[in-house]
């Protein structure tokens, strides 16, 4: 299978397609489930999801069920959430916290660190048995950067930092948004769309549709705004995309998107106090920042992309709070967010009306490449890898669709 | 004249009519000038600094109207069918001749009338809540906050565009 891959992505110097059986074939979403998630670093929590110890909250890597659990000593834990005795979850609560998590079938009990700290009735069993199961298998990765927490149930996968790689600096100037380089996760507003994942990840950082699927939001903005809109990824060319090794990707212009930093000068001047003028001018730039294989951060918010089913996905869009600055930049910041990608917000629910619609359309079998070459020729490829176009271009499916076929084609 | 519970109920009434047959810019007329439309996410949250569904003021809901009705809005073409069905419907103590608080139960049907071979077209669907308005008398009774706590607020949702 691993080979035939190779047949489902097509690149030339001036073409690069992809076959629709990404997006119907159910035999490929379980292998992506298994070559993908489970073999590279997943994005599952933000620390300020699990502030102090015994916090813990319940995600998925994948289709694999798991604990991210912050330990009475502080340290933070990624767990599946399967008993060792015969695979029931130890916990169903979504987040809470707890000093252990007792299994609610034979009752046995683990620490918040995963240590196994008793069997009821263990005279049942040989005295080796506590030693043998050592308590909820561990991810074998776990790291953070910058607040988000990552865990890789491969072993086999370089460090994070070296995962994030050209993206890195972009994830710093995202959490460099608040002066004190602290972001608080809220409680995402939660989607489920009718599509597969992917959808999602090529549409983010795509910076070639806005002015189509988001007219209802421009319009309406410019209706009601009496300053000139803003958002340059959809009225203007200005701008940039750029695709990274590894699968990541930015969408870059200028200008934060909903709110205008020239209002909230003791925002920006507490930024330039910490940072200098011309990080400053960097750091409220916008960027959409895409890191494979589930997570965007964009301006105020932290997007994850969670598979369900092969035409069904949940989005988590946690809106995030900057610490360190007046709290009505805050009250403006969710305001917009929650306008533009909230659950009622007019910009994300016309993205994923057409993610259903693009699931429905693939049902069509006479038609089954889909392109994504634009901007092929004019595309900046730098020694690093990176590979830098207009706002048009679809440098960052291209770029995420390559690390897509290496991972599937991984021996 | 403190509100009764028959005005209650007909003022809720005709704002389900309403929006039933997408009359949006006098649902808009329904509500006081510092009116709210709140669809929270949780109970007890802060809807200035914590996230909603929905936080419209009087700028948010002409907004929200605005783009149902006079612009490509993806997600509402074609627009939902809803039929909004109040029932339960209590007077809390403590009413005056300007203010009153109603307690109701909201269930909302909403179809997109479509091929059921496309995603999110031909299935009718349920949301259910509890409802809390805040209603004022100014010229009439109008609605001051109209508050509804989804039995889902907290969980993922699909296509929330049409007003609940």
């Amino acid at each position: 299978m691993a080979a035939a891959y190779a047949q489902l992505i097509r690149e030339a110097p001036d073409d690069f397609r992809i076959h629709t059986s990404l997006f119907t074939d159910p035999a490929i979403f379980e292998e992506e489930m298994r070559r993908i998630f489970e073999k590279t670093w997943v994005y599952v929590a933000h620390e300020s999801e699990i502030p102090t110890a015994g916090d813990y909250r319940t995600t998925y890597i994948g289709k694999q069920p798991v604990i991210v659990s912050r330990d009475d000593e502080g340290n933070i834990h990624v767990l599946l959430n399967i008993c060792r005795h015969r695979g029931n979850l130890v916990c169903r609560d979504e987040r809470g916290s707890a000093g252990t998590f007792r299994c609610n079938y034979h009752g046995w009990v683990y620490k918040n660190s995963g240590e196994l700290a008793g069997i009821s009735h263990p005279q049942g069993y040989p005295e080796s048995v506590g030693r043998d199961l050592s308590g909820l298998l561990p991810a074998a990765r776990v790291a953070t950067y910058r607040g988000l927490i990552f865990a890789s149930l491969s072993d086999q996968v370089p460090s994070l930092e070296e995962h994030l790689g050209a993206v890195r600096p972009y994830v710093d100037l995202w959490a460099d948004l608040s002066p004190v380089g602290e972001v608080r996760a809220h409680r995402p507003h939660s989607f489920a769309y009718e599509g597969n994942w992917k959808f999602q990840m090529e549409n983010g950082a795509d910076g070639y549709h806005p002015r189509f699927v988001h007219e209802c939001a421009f319009q309406t903005m410019a209706h009601f705004l009496s300053r000139p809109v803003r958002d340059s990824s959809g009225m203007q060319d200005i701008g940039a995309i750029r695709g990274f090794p590894g699968g990541h990707s930015i969408l870059e212009r200028p200008g934060m998107v909903g709110i205008d930093p020239s209002l909230f000068r003791e925002y920006t001047d507490l930024l330039a106090e910490q940072h200098g003028i011309e990080r400053t001018q960097r750091i409220i730039a916008g960027y959409n920042i895409l890191i494979f294989p589930n997570v965007y951060l964009m301006d105020s918010n932290i997007r994850v992309i969670q598979p369900i089913r092969l035409d069904e996905t949940v989005v988590h869009s946690h809106y995030t709070e900057l610490c360190g600055i007046p709290d009505y930049v805050n009250v403006a910041r969710l305001k917009d967010v929650q306008w533009r990608l909230g659950t009622t917000g007019l910009i994300g629910t016309d993205d994923m009306e057409i993610f259903a619609a693009a699931q429905s359309a693939m049902q069509a079998s006479a038609m089954p490449w889909l392109r994504l070459s634009r901007a092929m020729d004019s595309e900046v490829i730098e020694p690093s890898g990176e590979r830098r176009a207009d706002i048009n271009a679809e440098s960052s499916q291209r770029a995420m669709y390559r690390e897509w076929l290496r991972l599937m084609s991984a021996s | 004249m403190l509100l009764t519970h028959a005005e209650a109920e007909s003022l809720l009434y005709q704002e389900a009519r309403l929006l039933d047959e997408r009359r949006l810019e006098d649902w808009l007329g329904l509500f006081t000038e510092d009116g709210l439309y709140w669809l929270p996410m949780a109970e007890g949250t802060d809807p200035l600094r914590e996230p909603s569904l929905a936080y419209d003021d009087a700028g948010g809901r002409a907004q929200r109207v605005y783009a149902l009705l006079h612009t490509r809005h993806h997600s509402q073409i074609p627009p939902s069918r809803t039929l909004h069905c109040i029932s339960n419907l209590e007077m809390e103590p403590g009413a005056t001749d300007t203010e009153a608080l109603v307690r109701c139960n909201l269930v909302v049907y909403e179809l997109r009338p479509g091929h059921r071979q496309q995603y999110g077209m031909g299935k009718m669907r349920a949301l259910a809540g509890r409802g809390e308005y805040r209603l004022r008398f100014q010229d009439g009774w109008k609605i001051a906050l109209k508050k509804i706590l989804l039995l889902d607020s907290d969980q993922p949702m699909t296509n929330l565009t049409f007003i609940v």
